[in-house]
């Protein structure tokens, strides 16, 4: 079931009522219904999974108890390698099995050993590594001693499985989510507004904006030989902008979600690319996952201190992680590693932590210095997204090669006129409203009423008539 | 909470009227309206079939055709209620649109609720419906006077395989009765409009013809074209005689067989209050061996 689809168009409504009016005097009723809901929302994918996490949740929530009250350090270590490792294991074997097993013969074949490994053609689970992750930060939360375990099941099974961000996050924390399960929700208005703007938003990036530049991305990367370098550029702005418009759509429809069901979820994107450096990037690009890992593998790994050899080796193995979160293939773990290069300089000179504000705060347009810094740290971005979305190492390096080539300065062959307007008005809204939780939260608030809904009534149309064909959510398959 | 439900009714109804009105406009702007018009409506065999550019050129009338691959009956359906009263106009009697799957109907023909509720009356479902609906979301130029002949070679390509056609009519679809009265209730609302019609019946490839002949309702779709034929007084026939291979593919003819027959189908065009019913068929020689 997408958010997008009109299963989800009828799912919610029907929530929506049951959670307002029919369950809101009993906060357990209330939990046990969004448990519910929560669980049919992943059945609807396939409902064997749903087994999957269904004891990835008690394993959680039962070692999470037995460290509590575990009455040595020893055995309370036990019980959180147990966890750590089930949940490791699970990700390993579904994920990566199969990549490791292919790997592993191809190097064998390299050095003349000719294998024939039982091949398990592994599925790999949605949203598996966004729910192993919220698991992972609740048992690690309670072994640092940060968090206490929660003792109601079901208020726990919620915070893992919690609908809009089972299959993409964001990636919650126990300490921010779990709160707020606790306690009685009451319905407000403007929250709830706001929510269904930031939907209609999300709704606008994944469907107008993500799935016609995948169209066109897909074209030109499943076929790249046939164009020029200066389609190849076009290819690469259209999955740059695929990539976010998906992923942040998709967030910004389950942070909206949440919102009007009184939940705060953590913003996961805020206008990445008008960063002025890498480092300014990744504070703002998949917030919730970049802040899991500063906090669960950096700092324990000594994070910025311990001098700069140790520095620069939490530096790749933080990025090549992440690449490799991202999915089992060598273009991932190139990605990271490419993405920890440009971060590299900014770490040697003390410079990583030096635009923290918002790029041209209070003004209306940026200043040149600025606007050549977005521009570069843009490029090196969508350089980087080649090796994200090419099918191997191989592949990326022929698109590169091409897009260097001298046809770089021909006139593209695909320049779809209608897509890139809607880029320019994308592009100005999300700079307009780049100050704010997300591009419309304030945009127009001051407008008269009807300009205002005939703004709101326009994106519906645009999503009615211009959305693209349907394509997965890119980040379903993390 | 009730200010935000209000408010959301508002903003469904504002959405509601707003596509109503918009595919309303739409329907009427695009609607061509000189007295000359000939409605055309068919299939991929109308579409590929004739030359409407030749015809425009050799006839006193201007044709518009609504026809396009892939059509299906939802189209006919909102092609009759949106054709003038009085109207010149030539359809398609075709088998394909009555095996067609439900869901496949589409001819962006735009969402007409009127047409909608007429298929409900005719047994499709909720979910079917909808899926109608979605097709025909983006509106499309109904009525056009272009088209695109297929290239002339020696031999047919094989892009529809046989097989393709064999499990099409290797059962009876059981939206088969549905599809006919909706083809049935197509025609007689045209009558009723006093349209002058001219339907027209292409030829399949031979191998085709016997795929359907061996078909286990070869009598049903005999029956399907009794029932339609009743409606037709008279009955007329052209002739294609060409040199050499005049078919495409399984269903459709090339540019050499669609230049022939909109050569004789002009003298055929005699639009008058009996309706017409023509059959196409090639001539022996052009009618290949299997």
């Amino acid at each position: 079931m997408f958010f997008n689809s009109y299963s989800f168009a009828l799912f919610f409504p029907v929530v929506f009522v049951l959670y307002w009016f029919l369950t809101n005097r009993k906060l357990a009723t209330q939990n046990f219904l969004l448990l519910v809901a929560s669980y049919f929302f992943y059945a609807c994918w396939d409902y064997r999974f749903l087994f999957l996490l269904i004891f990835s949740t008690l394993l959680d929530y039962f070692t999470g108890l037995k460290m509590y009250r575990a009455e040595n350090k020893n055995s309370k270590k036990f019980w959180f390698w147990l966890s750590v490792g089930i949940n490791l294991g699970f990700l390993g074997v579904f994920k990566y099995y199969n990549f490791f097993e292919k790997s592993l013969a191809d190097a064998l074949a390299q050095a003349g050993i000719h294998t024939d490994f039982y091949t398990l053609k592994i599925i790999l689970p949605v949203g598996i590594s966004f729910y192993t992750f919220h698991g992972l930060s609740y048992v690690i939360d309670i072994y640092k001693d940060r968090i206490k375990p929660v003792t109601n099941f079901i208020e726990y099974s919620v915070f893992v499985s919690f609908f809009p961000l089972l299959v993409a996050g964001p990636i919650e924390r126990a300490t921010h989510l779990l709160p707020q399960i606790q306690k009685p929700r009451v319905f407000e208005y403007n929250k709830a507004v706001d929510g269904l703007k930031q939907v209609l938003w999300g709704l606008f990036k994944k469907m107008v904006i993500a799935d016609n530049c995948a169209a066109y991305a897909n074209i030109i990367f499943n076929d790249s030989a046939s164009y020029s370098g200066s389609t190849h550029l076009m290819g690469v702005l259209f999955f740059t902008f695929q990539i976010y418009c998906d992923f942040s759509g998709y967030s910004d429809i389950a942070l909206g979600i949440a919102r009007i069901l009184g939940f705060e979820l953590l913003k996961n994107f805020s206008y990445p690319y008008f960063s002025r450096d890498i480092a300014e990037f990744w504070r703002r690009w998949h917030i919730s996952l970049s802040s899991w890992f500063r906090d669960y593998l950096y700092i324990p790994l000594g994070g910025s201190r311990g001098g700069r050899a140790k520095n620069i080796r939490n530096l790749f193995i933080i990025f090549i992680v992440s690449g490799f979160w991202h999915g089992a293939n060598w273009t991932f773990l190139i990605w990271g590693a490419l993405n920890a290069l440009y971060f590299l300089p900014l770490l040697l000179l003390d410079r990583n932590r030096t635009n923290l504000d918002v790029v041209a705060q209070g003004r209306v347009l940026p200043t040149l210095p600025e606007l050549m810094n977005m521009l570069t740290t843009f490029c090196l971005t969508a350089f980087a997204w080649i090796f994200f979305r090419s099918e191997s190492v191989a592949s990326a390096f022929s698109y590169i090669k091409i897009l260097f080539s001298r046809t770089l300065f021909s006139m593209p062959q695909i320049l779809p006129n209608r897509l890139l307007l809607f880029l320019v008005g994308f592009i100005i809204i999300e700079w307009m409203g780049r100050e704010e939780n997300y591009a419309l939260a304030s945009f127009g608030n001051n407008w008269p009423r009807p300009v205002r809904w005939g703004f709101r009534l326009a994106l519906v149309f645009c999503i009615y008539f211009w959305s693209g064909s349907s394509q997965q959510f890119i980040y379903f398959q993390f | 909470m009730k200010r935000f439900l209000i408010n959301i009714a508002a903003f469904c109804f504002l959405v509601a009227v707003t596509l109503a009105s918009f595919y309303w406009l739409y329907i009427h702007f695009t609607l061509p309206r000189e007295k000359n018009t000939v409605y055309v409506w068919g299939d991929s065999q109308m579409y590929q079939d004739l030359d409407l550019q030749y015809l425009n050129k050799n006839s006193p009338h201007q044709f518009r055709s609504a026809a396009l691959s892939g059509a299906g009956i939802y189209d006919f359906v909102v092609f009759s209620r949106l054709v003038p009263e009085n109207s010149n106009v030539v359809i398609q009697i075709s088998h394909t649109v009555v095996l067609r799957r439900k869901t496949v109907d589409r001819n962006y023909s735009a969402v007409n609720f009127d047409a909608l509720a007429q298929l409900k009356k005719n047994n499709y479902s909720i979910t079917e419906l909808v899926e109608v609906m979605k097709n025909n979301v983006v509106p499309h130029k109904i009525f056009d006077s272009k088209n695109n002949l297929f290239p002339v070679a020696d031999t047919i390509c094989l892009a529809q395989p046989l097989s393709l056609f064999q499990t099409v009519y290797a059962e009876r679809p059981s939206y088969f009765s549905d599809k006919e009265n909706l083809y049935l209730e197509g025609i007689n609302m045209l009558l009723k409009k006093k349209c002058k019609i001219i339907a027209l019946t292409f030829p399949k490839y031979p191998l085709l013809n016997e795929i359907e002949q061996k078909s286990p309702f070869y009598n049903d779709l005999l029956a399907f074209d009794a029932h339609i034929g009743g409606l037709f007084k008279n009955k007329d026939s052209i002739i294609i005689k060409a040199q050499g291979n005049i078919f495409y593919d399984l269903t459709h003819f090339n540019a050499r067989g669609a230049q022939q027959l909109t050569t004789e189908i002009v003298t055929h065009l005699k639009f008058d209050n009996s309706p017409t019913i023509i059959n196409v068929k090639p001539a022996s020689e052009n009618t290949p061996t299997n």
